[in-house]
């Protein structure tokens, strides 16, 4: 049996977080989750994910310090990371650019299913 | 006055003594002649003659020589007194200028050829934070954050080859450190002991600029709050109406009523979000080219459910070039007015949708056969939250924001929005947009 690919889920809404890692672990991926950036970027060292999605709005550090820090580690720097927001914007979809994120969803504008179908196009399942 | 009196006096002492000269030099003359004796009488009376004309006549160039005394001071006196008044004056306003440089709100400060800072005036002082000595003779890139040093190099290098600098956004680094934002002017100086120097102005816009910011974040983060919990309600609502193979029908209806509400939820949001940024004046413009037919194609396409279940008959005559505009905030516009005529045309009627090139720009004509815009609210329909009355009657859901948006938005992109309706027969709106520049 392959080892199951792994996920984490950074955001402080409980109930966003939680269905992500409902309809992920339901999909069979390996997720772990989080609920800030600080602890977030833990996690992250410890699980070594496949991918990472990432809320920007979060108490204790935000999604765009997270990809900061993430961009300073070795390993870690080459983790996809999916940003997960409500925050729209041409400016803040400029910065996720600029910080070489791999996608920017605004989670009103967007159905689980094609939540699901990005996160298994990007790891190739 | 005074001067004229001065001015007679002398003119009249030059006659006086002119003619005092020739009644002497007459009496020395003809005593000459007399002590000469070259008598007989008619001689003695053709000297006499030929003295008393010699008198006529040095009285009458003394007259001229004390008229000319008495003019040439005049033009003398009121030249000088012109002159006098223009020193004056200029001096005057010299002053004026210098206090009006020295204390005026705006920034001011000479810009040597090469690049330094001269004579700032005391509101460059404020914004740069420095006093005098610290700041003239500095170089004015040193005052620019280094983001917006290359940005400096260039204009100035522009500069150089006799482009003034206008209204350029650069941020400003005082002495004592933070930032402000500045609009930069430079002009040529032309003439004078500093000729080809520059004539710089600093406009503070950072207040401006704070409370932009601050609009922008505040609508950004209400509409943040707002998305929130409609996620919420629409994931659950899929996740549950995925698990809904065992529910009776009724019970998976009204899942879909509920995504369906959480979906306009979510529009509405967009919406207002983007009335609010419009409203504020902080809706970003973003210009790219633009292929208009692909992009009604694709709203076509969107509304296609919609279309099937009305069964609507739409005709389309697309043959548009593309044009820079800003796709995104066009759509909102082209996407409002088709779906006006989906929304309007009753089953099974024709709706037309043509695109045509015009100029430089376009030209979109959307037309239903709906229920037409009564005569007397046709004035009111670009009004924010305006909807007609036979339209409400229609159509219950409608927030009213469409039309006012679609308006304001056109306004940004330079172009119009026009109607031409007849109740219950139809209306056709037609929308221009120009391929805009900057």
């Amino acid at each position: 049996m392959t080892e199951l690919k792994r996920i984490t889920v950074i955001d402080d809404e409980p109930a966003i977080r939680e269905a992500l890692v409902e309809m992920l672990s339901g999909a069979g991926f390996d997720v772990s989750s989080a609920v800030n950036g600080k602890e977030g970027l833990v996690v992250v060292s410890q699980q070594h994910p496949d991918l990472i999605l990432l809320d920007i709005m979060m108490p204790e550090m935000n999604g765009w310090q997270v990809l900061e820090a993430l961009k300073k580690d070795d390993w870690a720097k080459k983790v996809p990371v999916i940003i997960l927001t409500n925050l729209d914007g041409v400016e803040n979809v400029s910065k996720a650019v600029e910080q070489e994120a791999y996608e920017y969803v605004v989670k009103g504008d967007t159905d689980m299913k094609d939540i699901l179908a990005m996160v298994k196009r990007r790891l190739g399942v | 006055m005074k001067s004229f009196l001065a001015r007679f006096s002398i003119a009249l002492f030059a006659v006086l003594v002119g003619i005092g000269v020739s009644f002497v030099a007459a009496e020395y003359i003809r005593d000459t002649f007399i002590s000469l004796q070259l008598n007989p009488e008619a001689g003695v009376r053709w000297y006499e003659t030929l003295i008393q004309a010699l008198q006529w006549s040095a009285a009458i160039i003394s007259g001229l020589i004390g008229g000319f005394i008495y003019l040439s001071l005049g033009f003398k006196t009121e030249a000088r007194s012109a002159g006098t008044a223009l020193v004056k004056n200029v001096v005057i306003s010299q002053g004026q200028f210098r206090t009006l440089y020295d204390l005026g709100p705006i920034p001011y400060f000479l810009v040597t050829p090469d690049g330094a800072i001269g004579e700032p005036n005391k509101a460059m002082l404020r914004i740069c934070k420095g006093m005098l000595p610290e700041i003239e003779g500095k170089e004015l890139a040193s005052f620019f954050v280094p983001d917006d040093k290359e940005k400096w190099k260039d204009l100035w290098h522009k500069f150089g080859r006799k482009v003034a600098i206008s209204d350029q956004e650069l941020r400003v680094v005082p002495l004592t450190g933070g930032e402000r934002y500045v609009l930069l002017s430079i002009f040529t100086i032309d003439s004078g002991p500093k000729k080809g120097w520059g004539l710089g102005t600093f406009v503070d816009i950072t207040e401006r600029k704070e409370i932009d910011r601050a609009k922008t974040e505040f609508v950004s983060l209400a509409a943040h709050q707002l998305r929130t919990p409609i996620s919420t309600i629409k994931w659950y609502t899929e996740m549950l109406t995925a698990e809904a193979a065992t529910l009776p029908d009724a019970q998976k209806k009204h899942l879909e009523r509920i995504q369906e509400g959480a979906r306009n939820m979510n529009e509405l949001v967009h919406t207002l979000l983007n009335v609010s940024r419009l409203e504020m004046g902080t809706l970003p413009i973003a210009l790219e080219q633009t292929d208009i037919a692909a992009l009604a194609t694709n709203i076509l396409e969107e509304l296609a459910p919609e279309i099937q279940t009305k069964g609507l008959l739409i005709k389309t005559d697309f043959n548009a070039q593309s044009i820079s505009t800003d796709p995104k905030l066009l759509r909102i516009v082209m996407q409002n007015l088709v779906s006006n005529a989906v929304k309007y045309t009753p089953e099974k009627g024709p709706v037309s949708v043509r695109v045509k090139s015009s100029g430089r720009g376009i030209v979109m004509e959307v037309e239903d056969t709906g229920l037409g815009i009564p005569k007397e609210e046709q004035p009111k329909i670009f009004s924010k939250m305006y909807r007609a009355e036979n339209a409400k009657k229609m159509v219950a859901g409608g927030n009213g924001l469409g039309l006012y948006m679609s308006k304001a938005i056109t306004g940004i992109l330079g172009g119009t929005i026009s109607f031409v309706s007849e109740e219950n027969k139809g209306t056709t709106f037609t929308l221009t947009v120009p391929s805009k520049t900057s």
